[in-house]
């Protein structure tokens, strides 16, 4: 699965940590999504949506092969 | 969603404490460099009370592997399912991977041990194998969290 997080994160000139701090999770976590290596479940999709004022598939997209 | 039946943070470094100083008291008593006084000589076993190895005042005592053995457990399970800072579902996500790994690992080096070691060597063997489980999840999920915070450290 791909993502826009890192753009949308961009977009709002917020750094990994204070994104972190938005949804409540680590900032590992945000980095590891950044970066593909972990796809979050519905209810973190759901949250960062609401930070990024966007609907869901507007951040994540299916690849080939999910 | 976060991994349950996980002890409060607070409890991890209390736990690392406990779980190295019984690993390294107990191999340094293991292998004779030190040799302490009987510390649980006075704790009776309810099972086997009258096989117990050493012998003080003409009494049979336990050695103090029960008690390093003990304090090991309890510091390394605290030291292993105690909740990260920020502890997530990611994190969850690693630790449960951290289990799964550790449980290949430790099945991969049994077999190895059966197949390569026999006779008296293989009781040292089985002495390792009781902590083995907790020691590869401990230091695999350590290594990933570790790994996960450099990465994300060098993100930006």
């Amino acid at each position: 699965m791909q993502n826009k997080l890192r753009i949308e994160r961009a977009i709002l000139r917020l750094t990994q940590e204070e994104l972190a701090g938005r949804i409540g999770v680590s900032r590992q976590t945000i980095n590891a999504m950044e970066a593909n290596k972990y796809v979050p479940s519905t209810a973190l999709a759901l949250k960062l949506a609401r930070v990024f004022g966007k609907p869901v598939e507007q951040l994540f997209e299916l690849e080939e092969g999910d | 969603m976060q991994t349950r039946y996980l002890f409060p943070h607070r409890f991890k470094r209390l736990g690392w404490v406990l779980a190295v100083a019984a690993l390294v008291l107990g191999l340094l008593e293991m292998y004779e460099f030190i040799r302490l006084p009987h510390l649980l000589a006075w704790l009776p076993s309810p099972i086997g009370n009258t096989d117990l190895p050493d012998v003080v005042a003409g009494r049979m005592v336990r050695d103090n592997h029960d008690l390093y053995a003990v304090v090991f457990i309890v510091g390394a399970v605290l030291a292993a399912c105690s909740r990260e800072q920020h502890e997530d579902e990611y994190i969850g996500q690693i630790r449960l991977e951290s289990l799964l790994w550790a449980l290949y690992a430790y099945c991969g080096l049994l077999l190895l041990a059966f197949l390569l070691v026999s006779g008296m060597p293989f009781f040292t063997v089985m002495t390792y194998a009781m902590f083995a489980p907790l020691l590869l999840f401990l230091v695999r999920f350590q290594v990933v969290l570790r790994g996960s915070a450099k990465a994300a450290a060098h993100a930006e």
